[in-house]
């Protein structure tokens, strides 16, 4: 298990548990069994990830919070848009 | 009451009009087009209104449709109706004040995610009209919606629209009609297991007193999912003993059962339910994101790009606010001015009333308006590009990391460099922070940002007379009083940077009418708030001058402008009234010198020693905000809020100045 906030860019995760916001975060998507994609991270700021279709910024202090397990996605073809919980 | 276009900031009786309008709701989440669609349907002409008790703003506009009218109301834009925060509760509060129709706005190219809302709004059981925004983007794309099979999942009608250009918005409207008599029956879209638990909870409360507007199955959702306003209307009542107890036993079961709190446990269910009617009824688009886009988000690429919009903002608002308020400045000196001052003289005579009139309404007016058409409105039009494009979000994403460290939300970034035009739309900009405090701390570095007025005291005083270092030495000093200032509120402010969650955009091409509906909109307001206090303001300035009583009232400043600032009395006095004006500050001391010590002082050199100047500079960069911009802050922030903000300036200048006259004295210059 990791956090989202150590994921390099480009990584996927799929979500296990959201430790502080829990209820928030979930209504905008963020909830276990979601895979969340990192596009960006500005060193020591926020995270750019991808979940679903939408794109969303996450302080670095958010995104530590919620745990991950990542996801292997070197073989195979690429799927354009992650999934969320099935 | 009638609506009209020039009382935008009144309390809206809610919800019901004297004329018994069906009143319909706009809810959508935010950047669903929910604004541009209101404004299709109301036209310009929409009213600003603060809900009752809140610092919320919502909009209403009248609809006429046929012979009849219906009162739309803009709320505010929301993923869920969940959770804390005034702007979610005020949702709540007028969906359960029984309005006659909601209308949901929903992105077709993020169905998945937009249709969270509209399940939860179907679990209340309102009526209900599903507008399809973004068709045109969707097809664009390449993808489609099977319209029909949305309605039959959903249960109430779906009506495709493209809020930018108008299409679709009419039938929106007659479909609304239609339906406010039949509601849908509440459904609660949450899958087998949580649907059982929540019918059975809803059949136990048979013949219990419910909420109005609701039926048992919506309150038996909401009691579990632990709505504040539901929960105690059924605390505060004697005998509820034996259904809250119910309640907590079955939150308890189902927690156990799916492992997680039941708040999240429903709305991971509502994402599923989401998720697979998505995928029914869509034929997702082929999304392609421009190089620019790519750009402005890339760390390190994407702070160029920041940069680069940043002095773009700032040289058109410097440069070319200042070339209009020139301009604005000398034909007002031409053409108004003349007219108000034989005006003012035929009614109330050449004495100090005519004169104290003049003050208000010739230099007041051209105060508030100086300010107000070249920056005000020019910053509104570039903050709404950068908004309806989505590159506001973009530039706050890059920016959080240095904008936290004075305890703000990198969205702070905007205002605090438009602040160097003028302070005054800055403020009004800090309306992009989430939280009280931020927008407290944004507002009072900006009031210390140099804005181009006080930037051509600064070059026609400290560059002018003693050159470009000295100026650049006084803009450094005060970006470290900036630093140091931001620091100090981000420790000593109760409360915490709120946390960066905030939805990305990609970039859309902005529509040109609807981003001059949005600024026309925020600058008429502008307009109604600080032309007024502009000039009373002038007005009292001017009495108190015309009067003579200036002279009296500036006396006992004379040991802290004479003895701690180390300036000449007569220094003091233009300072006092730079409040109306911050350049007026060294024309007024140019005019009152030759005054006293006759023709030869229009150099600045004649009656002023370089340490006098720069402290002069400084002191005037730093003090108390001009007229507009304690209007706007007392708008913003509240009285109590802009006058503490005020007196810190003052204290501040004076601390700071004092201590510049002293180094510089030591210092031997």
């Amino acid at each position: 298990m990791r956090r989202l906030a150590e994921l390099k860019p480009g990584e996927r995760g799929r979500i296990l548990e959201v430790i502080a916001m829990a209820e928030s975060l979930a209504a905008l998507g963020f909830i276990p069994g979601a895979t969340v994609r990192v596009r960006q991270r500005v060193r020591g700021g926020p995270l750019l990830v991808d979940l679903g279709e939408s794109m969303y910024a996450l302080g670095r202090e958010i995104a530590a919070m919620v745990a991950v397990e990542p996801e292997m996605d070197c073989l195979g073809p690429r799927r354009g848009t992650s999934q969320r919980g099935r | 009451m009638r609506h009209s276009c020039h009382s935008p900031t009144t309390t809206i009786p809610f919800l019901r009009s004297a004329q018994d309008l069906p009143v319909v709701a706009l809810v959508g989440n935010p950047n669903s087009g929910k604004s541009t669609l209101f404004n299709a349907l109301t036209g310009s002409c929409a009213e600003t209104a603060h809900y009752p008790g809140t610092t919320v703003e919502i909009l209403t506009g009248l609809v006429p449709l046929g012979d009849r009218q219906i009162m739309l109301v803009d709320l505010p834009g929301l993923y869920t109706l969940r959770g804390g925060g005034e702007e979610r509760q005020v949702v709540r509060e007028v969906l359960r004040s029984g309005v006659d129709a909601v209308v949901a706005v929903v992105d077709a190219t993020n169905l998945a995610r937009h249709l969270y809302l509209v399940l939860e709004l179907r679990s209340l059981g309102l009526p209900l009209v599903v507008a399809l925004n973004m068709i045109d983007l969707l097809t664009s794309q390449e993808g489609r919606v099977d319209v029909k099979e949305l309605e039959r999942l959903l249960g109430v009608p779906v009506i495709p629209t493209i809020a930018t250009t108008g299409q679709g918005v009419d039938k929106v409207v007659q479909k609304v009609l239609s339906i406010t008599s039949s509601p849908p029956p509440a459904v609660a879209f949450l899958g087998p297991e949580l649907d059982d638990s929540i019918e059975k909870l809803g059949d136990a409360l048979e013949g219990y007193p419910l909420p109005p507007g609701l039926s048992r199955l919506s309150v038996a959702l909401l009691l579990l999912e632990g709505d504040p306003e539901v929960t105690s209307f059924f605390s505060s009542r004697p005998g509820m003993e034996g259904i809250l107890q119910q309640v907590v036993e079955t939150q308890e079961r189902l927690e156990e059962t799916l492992g997680m709190p039941l708040a999240v446990a429903i709305a991971a269910a509502r994402h599923r339910v989401a998720d697979h009617i998505a995928k029914q009824v869509v034929k997702p688009g082929v999304r392609r994101e421009s190089w620019l886009w790519s750009l402005a988000i890339s760390p390190r690429a994407g702070v160029f790009f920041l940069l680069g919009v940043l002095a773009i903002l700032f040289t058109v608002l410097f440069w070319g606010g200042n070339f209009l308020s020139t301009l604005l400045s000398a034909g007002w000196a031409m053409a108004v001015s003349p007219f108000l001052q034989t005006a003012a003289r035929a009614m109330f005579g050449e004495g100090v009333i005519g004169r104290t009139v003049l003050w208000g309404v010739d230099a007041g007016l051209l105060a508030a308006l100086s300010v107000g058409i070249p920056y005000v409105l020019t910053f509104y039009i570039l903050l709404a590009f950068l908004e309806d494009t989505g590159f506001l979000n973009a530039m706050a994403f890059l920016a959080d990391r240095l904008m936290r460290s004075f305890g703000l939300h990198g969205r702070a970034i905007i205002p605090l460099v438009a602040g160097a035009g003028c302070n005054v739309p800055a403020i009004i900009g800090t309306r992009v922070l989430p939280t009280m405090r931020e927008r407290t701390i944004a507002s009072t570095l900006i009031t210390l940002v140099p804005c181009s007025a006080r930037t051509a005291v600064i070059l026609g005083a400290v560059a002018l007379s003693l050159g470009i270092l000295p100026a650049l030495a006084l803009y450094l000093l005060v970006l470290g009083v900036i630093v140091l200032v931001g620091w100090g509120l981000g420790k000593v402010l109760p409360g915490q940077a709120s946390p960066l969650v905030m939805e990305v955009f990609p970039f859309r091409r902005p529509v040109v009418r609807v981003l001059w509906r949005k600024t026309w909109a925020r600058f008429r307001e502008f307009l109604i708030v600080a032309l007024p206090l502009v000039m009373v303001g002038s007005i009292v300035l001017g009495g108190l001058y015309e009067s003579g009583l200036i002279w009296k009232l500036s006396r006992p400043l004379a040991p802290v402008v004479e003895g701690w600032l180390g300036l000449p009395a007569v220094a003091g006095l233009t300072l006092v009234f730079a409040v109306l004006r911050k350049e007026l500050a060294l024309q007024l001391l140019v005019a009152l010198a030759i005054v006293r010590y006759g023709p030869g002082a229009e150099s600045l050199r004649a009656f002023l020693n370089g340490r006098q100047i720069f402290v002069y500079a400084l002191v005037n960069t730093l003090y108390i905000p001009c007229i507009a911009t304690i209007a706007v802050l007392a708008r913003e922030l509240g009285w109590r809020r802009a006058l503490l903000i005020s007196t810190f300036t003052v204290a501040l200048a004076v601390a700071i100045g004092g201590v510049a006259n002293r180094l510089i004295l030591w210092w031997g210059a």
